[in-house]
């Protein structure tokens, strides 16, 4: 081989160190092109399912929309100055915030009470965590209709019980007063697991050396709690409540499936309100306006989220 | 060990890698290629009752084994979810083959100008066989676009054996209806075991306004919209109609602001309610379910209201086959699973799949003796409704879409966006007055419409 290679050197070809440069150029030049090549199918699927949407619906916001065929009329900010001057974007506003923070609220009281209950256990806590878990992994679909049923005041479990007990039955989902706390609470049992879930985790790594100095400077169980546990969940509790919040804040299907937005709107939040606009009343630029304002709310919670981050870090 | 080279991958290595993609897609579009000749029919219904459903599939069978490259896809969804669904998949070029689709959605449609002309098959099944009004339910510029199929109604269903057990006799008012309905739900609260004279479907859905609005709107002999299109939502009947609504709400199950379509008809299986307003679906329900009760029901017509205008009244739904514009293949495979359908021992298995709730839109098959020949027609539920039919329909039938006996497009925007039964909810369940709500009503249709 050696021989070989001499030889060809030998009519005039360029010197090894030559050749040895130029297929260094050539490597760099494509050791970019693969990693791109590897990213390319994840950034056009991410570019179509994501930023395609969002940068239409951003588009149609500005836009009148005929249903079929004519093409997209623009409208500037009409769409919105329209939307911020309809009563029922105020009302779906509240109702939308009213629903993120009490759900939140309660998936955060229960999901920590829970997580504190069960790792203070010392047998059957994995039994108990699959089964609290449950709710997290039932499809919403089976949540709404299996939550109507056990409501309804007909034939429901809970109503048949009160009344046996002699305790007046409210009406859950048909009553404008009670219908929001309901959708509330139903939500609450359906994502409090992931709450639970999370601070379980943070918890078994509280060291235990903690607590033990606790005891030891006289700590009782309430002051152990807010003076230990509580400040080692912090971080937790705050990145948790701000991604759920997010996720209820346009949360669309459990709300639509449980009450659709009734009764009399009393738990018609901004979700269900463009949905209305662009499935009930075919006005599409209106259901978009709806969206980029939903969306710059969330935005916004996103970058509160995110300078927390930064914040704990 | 192996060792993993690390050498960047040479540019022959991607030629090849091209060319191995390259031969993939191509047999994988031979592939698509060859299965071209397959197609694809979509039936889209709302029609989701098991015997329905049966019967869908047999003609699909019988399209199936005429035409082996087509396939038949029977899709269901909830007549309310329907029409979102049509218009999405018209507006995204990939509508469905065929749809049945109720008048109201329906004519929607027909004045976009997507669904295909369908006077060929309504001359080949008998255009003179079609009922006139359920042909023009469908026709536009003198151009039929749908084949009328299933003709529904609503009728005023009780419970025989409370009338007699309290002494009651069948409505012809509103004010006896609201005073049987009231009493039976005191007098069985008195006795201890509660039965709500009426179920109402006061939820967010089209049944609030098929069987309940419109009933009592057009029994006070009114319409929302005139002759002429203009707005009358705003009027003493239409406000007379709200507060009647309230008032037979407060002899309702307390849950009545969840209920949709179904709902009553549980009710009123389950023995909870004694009044429900639906057409001759409770019978099956009540065959599956609570055979006994078939003859301890009867029904009456929807009460006259109290204005001067006032007549029995019944709601009509008429659900015709559609099929929007597409390629010419599949528009006449289409055409022929219709035809199939709508030949006379499938239609005839069709519409008795929900047996005297489905009325045919043809007269071939109305006077048939087959038609009504069905083991319910000699119970008593049965019997009112043979008694009913023709009334419900042909003497005070109303479709949703017509305003003061004109079809307009513009009633169906109103129905979809849900604004009646807004109006409904907010004086039924909410606290607003009669007057207010119409008001409120009348206000929101107009800048839906831009009046």
């Amino acid at each position: 081989m050696a021989g070989a290679a001499e030889s060809i050197r030998l009519r005039g070809q360029p010197s090894p160190a030559g050749v040895a440069g130029r297929a260094q150029r050539r490597a760099a030049r494509r050791s970019w092109l693969v990693p791109l090549a590897l990213l390319l199918p994840s950034g056009l699927a991410l570019g179509g399912i994501i930023l395609y949407p969002l940068t239409y619906s951003l588009y149609l916001s500005f836009h009148e929309l005929p249903l079929f065929g004519a093409r997209p009329r623009f409208v500037g900010l009409e769409q919105f100055r329209r939307l911020l001057a309809s009563d029922w974007f105020w009302h779906d506003l509240w109702n939308t915030t009213v629903f993120t923070a009490g759900s939140v609220l309660v998936q955060l009281t229960a999901g920590v009470g829970l997580a504190l209950l069960l790792n203070r256990l010392r047998t059957g806590r994995s039994v108990l965590r699959g089964l609290l878990l449950a709710p997290y992994i039932v499809p919403t679909v089976v949540v709404a209709l299996l939550w109507r049923w056990v409501l309804n005041d007909l034939y429901g479990i809970i109503p048949h019980l009160l009344t046996t007990l002699g305790i007046p039955s409210p009406q859950w989902l048909a009553n404008p007063s009670w219908a929001m706390a309901t959708v509330i609470g139903i939500n609450a049992w359906m994502f409090f697991p992931f709450v639970l879930l999370v601070v379980m985790a943070r918890l078994e790594g509280v060291p235990p050396s903690l607590y033990e100095a606790a005891a030891l400077d006289g700590a009782g169980g309430w002051q152990r709690f807010r003076y230990v546990t509580l400040p080692q969940l912090r971080e937790v509790l705050v990145v948790v409540g701000l991604l759920r919040g997010i996720w209820m804040f346009n949360k669309f299907d459990s709300v639509w499936l449980i009450t659709a937005g009734g009764p009399v709107g009393a738990t018609e939040t901004l979700p269900i309100l463009g949905y209305i606009a662009s499935f009930a009343r075919f006005d599409l630029g209106a259901g978009a306006a709806v969206g980029t304002v939903v969306f710059a709310i969330i935005m916004a919670l996103t970058v509160a989220y995110l300078w927390l981050l930064r914040t704990e870090e | 060990m192996r060792e993993v080279s690390t050498r960047p991958v040479g540019s022959q290595a991607w030629v090849r890698a091209a060319i191995v993609l390259g031969v993939l897609a191509g047999c994988l579009a031979g592939g698509v290629g060859s299965v071209g000749a397959q197609i694809t029919l979509e039936v889209l219904s709302g029609e989701s009752d098991p015997n329905s459903v049966a019967a869908i599939k047999e003609v699909a069978n019988q399209l199936q084994a005429k035409h082996p490259n087509v396939t038949v896809q029977p899709q269901f969804a909830t007549w309310g979810d329907l029409y979102k669904r049509t218009v999405a998949a018209i507006a995204a070029g990939a509508p469905p083959a065929i749809v049945l689709q109720s008048d109201s959605p329906a004519v929607g449609l027909l004045e976009q100008d997507v669904l295909t002309p369908m006077d060929d098959l309504v001359n080949q099944l008998g255009r003179e066989d079609f009922f006139p009004r359920a042909l023009s339910v469908f026709t536009k510029d003198g151009k039929v676009y749908g084949v009328p199929s299933i003709w529904n109604y609503t009728i005023v269903w009780y419970r025989s054996d409370l009338y007699e057990k309290y002494g009651l006799k069948a409505a012809t008012t509103w004010e006896e209806f609201e005073r049987n309905v009231r009493t039976i739900t005191e007098r069985t609260r008195q006795e201890g075991n509660v039965v709500y004279g009426i179920g109402l479907p006061l939820g967010t859905s089209s049944a609030c306004q098929d069987e309940l609005f419109h009933d009592f709107v057009w029994s006070n002999g009114v319409t929302i919209l005139d002759r002429q299109g203009n707005v009358t939502f705003n009027t003493p009947e239409v406000t007379q109609a709200l507060e009647f609504i309230k008032q037979l709400a407060a002899s309702a199950p307390p849950d009545s602001a969840t209920y949709s379509h179904l709902d009553p008809l549980t009710a009123f299986t389950a023995g909870k309610t004694a009044h429900v307003i639906y057409g001759g679906r409770l019978m099956t329900y009540l065959q599956r379910n609570k055979a006994e009760l078939l003859e301890k029901i009867d029904a009456f017509l929807v009460p006259k209201g109290p204005s001067a205008r006032g007549r029995h009244a019944s709601f009509n739904a008429l659900k015709g086959w559609i099929v929007p514009k597409q390629s010419a293949e599949r528009t006449a495979l289409a055409k022929e699973f219709i035809a199939l359908m709508e030949s006379r021992q499938n239609a005839l298995r069709w519409l008795q799949a929900v047996p005297l709730h489905h009325l045919p839109a043809r007269r071939s098959l109305s006077q048939s003796k087959e038609f009504w020949d069905v083991p319910l027609a000699s119970t008593r539920a049965g019997k009112a409704v043979v008694r009913l039919a023709s009334e419900a329909t042909d003497r005070y039938g109303l479709f949703a879409t017509y305003a003061a006996g004109e079809r307009n497009a513009n009633v169906s925007k109103v129905l979809e966006a849900f604004i009646p039964c807004k109006s409904v909810q907010q004086v039924a369940v909410g606290r607003t007055s009669a007057a207010e709500a119409a008001k409120r009503g009348e206000q929101e249709i107009r800048q839906l419409l831009g009046k």
